[in-house]
């Protein structure tokens, strides 16, 4: 019944002879929490490196570039939008972010009169292009976007009130100023209008009064003019023809309408100075009620001359259309299952070959044959390089199944970028591979050599973009990370299915060879070694 | 020909051959007797050349073949793919030929599609001497090539040693069942506490 205490046992006591085995199997995990979680410090994205372009030339310009840039964004500039998203596309920066001008925005006006005040706007909008192949970090990088763009607004409606307060100001003294100005003139229309009321009842009194005063004279004249005509005959008569001249006068048609002339043109001066009391009067009402409005400032809506930065997000794979190929546009939208296929086939190419090319090796290693085959004139090299075609073989077969399978529930176009995706998969493969048979030729024992393969494919695994990104990584695993062949090979698949950007120079891929002979050359000299290690034993 | 002048080799810190000199080929069926760690297999080693020597030289002339205690060919493969593969690796000119006439000559002509996890031990062990004869070796060393096998199967090994030495192979077996090599074995040296010395058939059968 207790027997399979005795297989516990023996099976520990196999373990327990490879001090490699127990170190490993206490130093892995170790080694692998010790690096996710120095790998995940902080877990939020820093040094996003964004592209940016502004519609822009202002002020505001450089304040949401400070805002970007003190919340750890790397910024490239670029000089329009198409350029900004191919920085994304070449895999340069992870975001374009574009900051653009509200083209119904309406200036500050300056004359505080005009009404137009009341229409003042001012507000842009922020364009975020991101890769969504990324998803791990994509809503992590729209976040923060978002964040930047709440401040920044904020600021800019600060900024904005700031200067219509000011403006509101300097608007309500002079409105003041106005009001007193409107305020004298009314008095001094009122004091015209007084005056020539005066003058009118003076001129009909003057010409009462004077026919009166006439006809005393006259009377006083005839009282007296018996005596006088005899001594001053002459004058008399003079005097009695200048008063009945002016009798004449004054009674004369002429005369009543010159007076009536005098007395119209007064009315209508009167008229007049009503009319310019109207309009100064309306002119204060209108005075008052923008002044009531500005002294009523604070209640006004900072939503109604700021309105919040509305932040818009796309994929930048939709961009890409315009680019490269209009053949790109696609009737359905990408959905999880097409961004997790990069991912997927990185996962299956670092773990199927770095557990089939150990595996293969230390099986081979493991076997009666193998003296055999040492014993051999065939050198290492043909050896490392039988062993490796066929694991090329057996693994890209195996791949190409999954393509072809995955072609028919994806809606990325597998068929047209085959040659890229072909390309950067089977140069994963070859890595990964040799990886995988330089585990196996380097340890002895079968545990050691599965362990090992295993917990390296882990650390692919762990720092691959689908699960720690490498935005999400302190600089300097950042770097490390990202010559990562596993991240190079989903990238690489990445643009190949999303962007329709092949291969677009030596250098994208140029890393992945360099690692495939570095490798193959160190698992010859493994390979030797182990030989030279099995003939002694 | 193989020739060993004043070889010595030491191993962990013990010293498992001393100043040893031996020479072997022509028509010689060496016998290689000892007790279980006494030195039988470094010595089998030092003589394919496998193990340098501490002093002293060794010289060799033509192909040597090793077969072990543990058959050194693929389970998973049938006779006649074995064969192929280390006709190809051994770089064997005319290598269908050479099948031919090892396959008639050890008489696995009717296993030729049998896969080799599927054989007998004896038939194994046959298989297993085929490919060591592949590259015509003017030696063969055998290491312990009895164990496990029951006495018809010996005596059929026995017989195919023979024909082998008709050939004008020399034969060197290294083996702890000592009646199983009395039969076959023209030379015999006795492994034993460090020392290596020949001792004649009469000596041999005297530890039986």
């Amino acid at each position: 019944m207790f027997s399979f205490f005795s297989i516990l046992i023996k099976n520990l006591h196999n373990m327990f002879k490879s001090k490699f085995v127990i170190s490993l199997i206490v130093l892995g995990p170790l080694v692998l929490v010790s690096l996710f979680s120095f790998g995940i410090i902080g877990t939020g994205i820093s040094n996003i490196e964004a592209s940016f372009y502004s519609e822009d030339d202002g002020d505001y310009r450089s304040l949401f570039i400070t805002a970007l840039e003190s919340n750890s964004f790397i910024i490239a500039y670029t000089d329009n939008r198409g350029e900004c998203v191919q920085q994304v596309l070449n895999g340069n920066t992870n975001v374009c972010i574009i900051l653009k001008n509200d083209p119904n925005g309406i200036p500050l006006p300056e004359n505080i009169n005009d009404r137009n005040i009341r229409n003042f706007r001012k507000s842009y909008g922020v364009e975020v292009q991101v890769d969504f192949s990324k998803q791990r970090v994509v809503w992590g990088i729209i976040n923060k976007v978002q964040a930047v763009v709440d401040g920044f607004s904020k600021e800019i409606q600060r900024i904005a009130i700031e200067e219509v307060t000011s403006k509101f100001d300097s608007s309500l003294s002079q409105l003041e100023t106005l009001e007193d100005n409107i305020d004298f003139m009314k008095s001094r229309v009122d004091g015209s209008k007084s005056q020539i009321a005066v003058t009118s009842q003076e001129i009909n009194s003057f010409r009462t009064n004077s026919l009166n005063q006439l006809n005393v004279i006259s009377n006083n004249l005839n009282l007296i003019s018996p005596s006088a005509m005899a001594v001053y005959p002459n004058q008399v008569n003079e005097i009695n023809s200048a008063l009945t001249n002016l009798n004449n006068a004054l009674s004369s048609n002429l005369g009543t309408n010159s007076l009536a002339s005098i007395e119209s043109n007064i009315d209508l001066v009167s008229n007049n100075i009503d009319l310019i009391r109207s309009r100064i009067v309306s002119t204060k009402d209108e005075v008052e009620e923008i002044k009531d409005t500005i002294s009523d400032k604070g209640s006004l809506s900072i939503n109604k001359f700021v309105e919040p930065i509305p932040l818009s997000y796309s994929s930048v794979t939709d961009e890409a259309a315009n680019l490269y190929d209009k053949n790109l546009e696609r009737s359905n939208p990408l959905n999880l299952v097409d961004y997790l296929l990069p991912s997927l086939l990185s996962f299956f190419i670092v773990f199927t070959s770095l557990m089939f090319g150990s595996s293969l090796v230390i099986k081979e290693r493991s076997s009666n044959a193998h003296i055999r085959n040492y014993l051999s004139k065939t050198s290492s090299t043909s050896f490392v390089l039988g062993n490796l075609s066929y694991l090329i073989i057996i693994i890209m077969l195996q791949v190409v199944i999954l393509l072809i399978f995955a072609n028919f529930f994806i809606n990325s176009s597998i068929s047209q970028n085959w040659f890229s995706i072909l390309i950067y998969i089977s140069l994963g493969v070859t890595v990964f591979s040799i990886l995988g048979m330089v585990i196996g030729y380097s340890f002895n024992n079968r545990d050691t050599v599965i362990l090992s393969a295993v917990c390296i494919s882990l650390i692919f695994i762990i720092f691959s973009p689908l699960i720690n990104p490498i935005e999400t990584m302190p600089e300097t695993l950042r770097t490390i990370f990202s010559k990562s062949p596993a991240v190079i090979v989903e990238q690489g698949v990445s643009k190949s299915l999303f962007f329709n950007k092949g291969i677009q120079s030596i250098w994208d891929i140029i890393l992945l060879p360099i690692m495939a002979i570095v490798l193959f050359i160190t698992s010859i000299m493994l390979h030797k070694f182990s030989k030279e290690r099995l003939i002694k034993e | 020909m193989i020739e060993l002048v004043n070889v010595s080799k030491k191993l962990g810190g013990r010293k498992i051959l001393d100043n040893v000199s031996l020479k072997f080929g022509g028509n010689d069926v060496v016998g290689v007797l000892g007790p279980n760690g006494a030195g039988k297999s470094v010595l089998l080693k030092t003589i394919a050349g496998f193990l340098k020597p501490d002093k002293g030289k060794i010289y060799s002339k033509g192909e040597i073949g090793i077969s072990i205690q543990d058959n050194s060919f693929y389970e998973s493969l049938t006779v006649e793919q074995n064969l192929y593969y280390f006709a190809r690796i051994y770089r064997i000119k005319e290598k269908k030929k050479k099948i031919n006439e090892l396959l008639k000559e050890l008489g696995l002509e009717k296993f030729v599609k049998s896969g080799a996890n599927t054989l007998s031990g004896g038939t194994k062990k046959k298989l297993d001497l085929a490919c060591s004869l592949l590259n015509s070796p003017s030696t063969i060393i055998l290491d312990e090539p009895f164990t496990g096998l029951d006495k018809m199967f010996v005596d059929e090994l026995n017989t195919l040693l023979k024909t082998i030495h008709s050939l004008g192979v020399t034969i060197i077996i290294s083996s702890h069942i000592i009646p199983s090599m009395i039969d076959i074995c023209n030379r015999f040296i006795l492994v034993q506490d460090g020392e290596i010395k020949e001792v004649s058939r009469e000596e041999v059968k005297r530890f039986l």
